[in-house]
Order: C-alpha cells, then structure tokens, then sequence
C-alpha cells in the first residue's frame, strides 16, 4: 500500500469529466466534410474554424495563427497505380499491396519496366527491387538506367500500410513500397516479367493555422498550457478517408474536456490556456511556430492519442519538467492511471526545446493512421481517464499537493 | 485536504526521471508497433529518442527519421 497525499481532482473540482461531449468532438472531427484534416486543406481550415467557435461557446477567448508549411508536405494527388501481370495480379490495392515511399519522384503517367535487383549488371529500363534502399542506392539505380524502385513494407495487423506526409526531397526515381510478400514473390519471379506503375506524388507548401484559447490569463504565477493536435494525414485521392479519430481527435476532446472543467474549479490568478496545434503530422509544425513565442515557465502538457490506455500511458518529458512530472505522477496515484517512461515523438519535443517545461502523454492510436482509426476505435473508458489525469495534474499543481519531492531531474 | 491510502495502481512504477530520456519505442504515442506484417518487422520506429530529436533540431531524431523513410514506413517529422 501507498499513502498517497492530495485529492483526487474529480473529488477535488467536484466534477468529473463526461464523455459524452468529448465523444461528440471525435465524431465531428473525423466526420467526412474534414476530409481527414490534413494541413493546408479545406478540411483541415474547417476544423480549425469549428474548434474555434466551440473554445468560444467554452469561455476562452480564441486567435487563430497561420504559419507556413514549406518543402515538407508529401502530397498524393492521383491514385498510385501497380500491377504485375506475371503474379496474375493486374491491379494491386493502394495502402493494401503497396503505397507510396515518401522520398518518391512524381510520376503520373504509367511507366512499364522488366523487374531486375541492385545485383544486375544492366538496370536500364527496369523497376528495380531493392530491399535496402537508401537515398544513396537510388542515386546508383538512376545512374544506372532505372526506371522505379520497388522496396519492401509490412502492413498492420489489419493488412494496412498507415500513411505518412512529411518526407524529405525526393530522388530522382519513383519509389513504391510493396507488401513484404508480394515484394518476396516478385523478387522470385522476377525473371522476363514486367511491371507498371504510377506515383503521383509531389511536395506542396501549405499554410497551417493553430487554434488557440485562452481561458485565463497568465498574471505572472502559475500558467497551464494544455495542447494537443487536431490535424490528420487527409483522406486520399480516391475517397479512402483517413478520419485520423485516435490521433488525434481524441487527445483534442479530452484537453478541450480538461480546460472546461479547470476554467471553472482553479484558483484565481493562474493562466489556462488551450493550443490546438496543427501540421504536427508535418513535422510538428504548428508547435515550432508557436513554442518560441510562449512565455517563459510555463507548463506544457500535450496529449497525443487518447484513445486506447492499455497497460500504461507513455510519458516523456522535456525542459525543466520535474515539478511537472511529479503533479502528473501524483495525479497517476490518484487516478489509477499507470505512467510508463516511453518515447513522445510529438509537439511536446517543440516546447521542450523552447525551454518550456513539458510533457507529453500518450494513451493510444489504434488503427494509427489508416481507414481503421475511426470513432469506434476510442473507448469513452480511455477519453475519461485521460481527462482526468489532465484535470487532476492542474489541480496538484495549482494548489500545491504535489509532494515534496527530490527534483526527478537531479 | 485529506489523506488516503490507496493502491499503487498508477503512477511511474519506477523512477519518473526516466520520463526525461525514455528508451526508443517500437509503437508511437502509447501504442504498440504496426509492424506485425508476414515478417514481424517493425516499420516504424517512432522517429528516435527526445535527445536524438534534440540534436536534430526537430521533433524526430534525423538518423531514425531516415531509417523509417527508407524502410518505406515513413515518419511524423
């Protein structure tokens, strides 16, 4: 047993975190006119104008920041193409079979090659597989007379390849990446046959635009700034929708549902606000905007993923955290909510680098970044937890119950 | 404020200070890696540790983020 001093912050507030309007925002921000968020659509502006109006209908007083998106932004403006007539598969399934390698030149029109490896002495016209592609590799295949390369790619567990948009500057030839075992048969079949493809994919500068709420001023003490991402990897071309409802829609409802009920159980005279960040699927973009121009101490807490707690939620902390990550340890007690030390590879880092102190948490994506990741993946069980941890480490450090303890950083 | 006994069923079972350089996962954000395909490789690698991102001057580390484009898998940052 442990004796655990300080109030649980439901008891604390006396109010609990309710699911139901935290259900309502993942199923309008993964609902179709969002046409999966991604940064620099009209889908993604659409949700940053209606997170608006609901931080306003919450109390805070909103701004909208736009920033630029440049030379990041991988863009898949056609349907991606592949079939391999010799396998008996004339037209393999985008995000199934294969899908595009983020370093891809753009090549919209079908080209057809014999299918050859890295280890043949004439690579001219060929689509050449190659299971160790390195942007240095590719430069050789282009030198040589190739025509595509072809690497290979495990699906999830629902036989998805999840998609991703920030890639660096493309090489010179299109690259797919191709289902591990169909890359394997190919590779075993490669003799006399042929393949043909199409990648139009190319890279677009956006303009992105941050979402934020201020529900109390900051007067010089104690600031909270709780974020979380609202963007997505947008649907595709062809309507496959990407309603990205675990990553991070989720995180957005339960940081909204956290800042209502701390607007109305804090203490006078400590800041609260909200920043809904976008292009964090970029690059964390909107959190390198927004970082540099955050006052100085204060706290960050950015939730990415609440949708399935599983065994722990991952905590990484960043800057000068210890008091932080002990409020957030002790809300952890008296939540029940167990916190493992694990990579957080989200805006928090932004903030931290800012020499903000911050921490990231994590509470699941299932489906991550596929069709799958839809509003039936998150458990209300995980969006109310995560609530609530959020509410209760406000609570612990607003009025001082954390415990007195070592700075967890000496 | 009271004060009350309860289970150590949440919190860092260990020392929260590894929070500040937690090891390299193989799933992001609190979930567990996709990579469960015909060869149960791992395609994704979360983009490397906060120091390495640090280093990097991003949000991901700049050799993991390269290992996860070429691997076709692809990375956040």
């Amino acid at each position: 047993m442990t004796s655990v001093t300080g109030r649980p912050a439901a008891v604390a507030a006396g109010l609990s975190p309710q699911p139901a309007p935290m259900r309502e925002v993942v199923e309008e921000l993964a609902a179709d006119r969002y046409a999966g968020r991604r940064v620099g659509t009209a889908g993604g502006r659409a949700a940053a104008a209606w997170l608006a109006d609901l931080l306003r209908e919450a109390g805070a007083r909103v701004r909208l920041d736009e920033f630029p998106v440049t030379g990041t932004v991988r863009e898949v403006y056609g349907v991606p193409t592949l079939s391999w007539p010799a396998g008996g598969t004339h037209a393999l399934v985008f995000r199934r079979d294969f899908c595009e390698h983020l370093a891809s030149a753009d090549l919209p029109d079908p080209r057809t090659g014999r299918l050859s490896t890295m280890d043949d002495a004439d690579l001219t016209g060929a689509w050449v597989l190659d299971g160790r592609y390195s942007p240095r590799r590719a430069e050789d295949a282009v030198t040589r007379g190739a025509v595509g390369i072809l690497v290979p790619r495990d699906t999830d567990a629902a036989g998805w390849m999840p998609k991703m948009i920030a890639g660096p500057a493309p090489v010179a030839l299109p690259v797919l990446a191709v289902r591990t075992d169909l890359y394997e048969r190919m590779r075993t079949g490669a003799q006399g046959s042929t393949v043909t493809a199409a990648v139009p994919v190319r890279t677009v500068d956006v303009t992105g635009v941050n979402v934020h709420g201020e529900f109390r001023p900051p007067l010089g003490g104690l600031t909270l700034l709780l974020t979380a991402h609202f963007d997505g990897v947008g649907d595709d071309p062809d309507g496959l929708r990407f309603p990205a409802a675990c990553d991070n829609a989720a995180g957005v409802a339960a940081v909204i549902e956290a800042a209502r009920i701390l607007h109305r159980v804090l203490p006078d005279g400590i800041g609260l606000g909200v920043a809904l960040l976008d292009g964090e699927e970029a690059g964390a973009t909107g959190s390198a905007w927004h970082a540099p121009t955050v006052e100085p101490g204060t706290l960050v807490i950015n939730l990415d993923g609440a949708a399935r707690l599983g065994q722990a939620a991952a905590v990484e902390a960043g800057g000068p955290a210890g008091p932080l990550l002990a409020a957030l340890d002790l809300a952890g007690r008296q939540t029940g909510v167990p916190l493992r030390a694990q990579a957080m590879p989200s805006d928090n880092r932004r903030y931290a680098v800012a020499g903000l102190p911050a921490v990231g948490i994590g509470m699941g994506m299932p489906g991550y970044q596929t069709p799958a990741e839809n509003p039936e993946r998150v458990e209300d069980a995980t969006l109310t937890v995560a609530a609530r941890l959020l509410t209760a480490t406000a609570v612990n450090l607003a009025d001082g119950s954390n415990p007195r303890r070592p700075d967890p950083r000496r | 404020m009271s004060t009350q006994a309860t289970e150590p069923a949440g919190g860092f079972a260990g020392d929260p200070a590894e929070a500040f350089n937690p090891p390299k996962a193989g799933g992001c954000c609190g979930s567990p890696a996709t990579g469960t395909g015909p060869t149960g490789r791992q395609t994704e690698v979360c983009c490397g540790t906060a120091a390495e991102a640090q280093a990097s001057g991003g949000c991901c580390g700049e050799a993991a983020k390269a290992e996860a484009v070429d691997s076709g898998a692809g990375c956040c940052g």
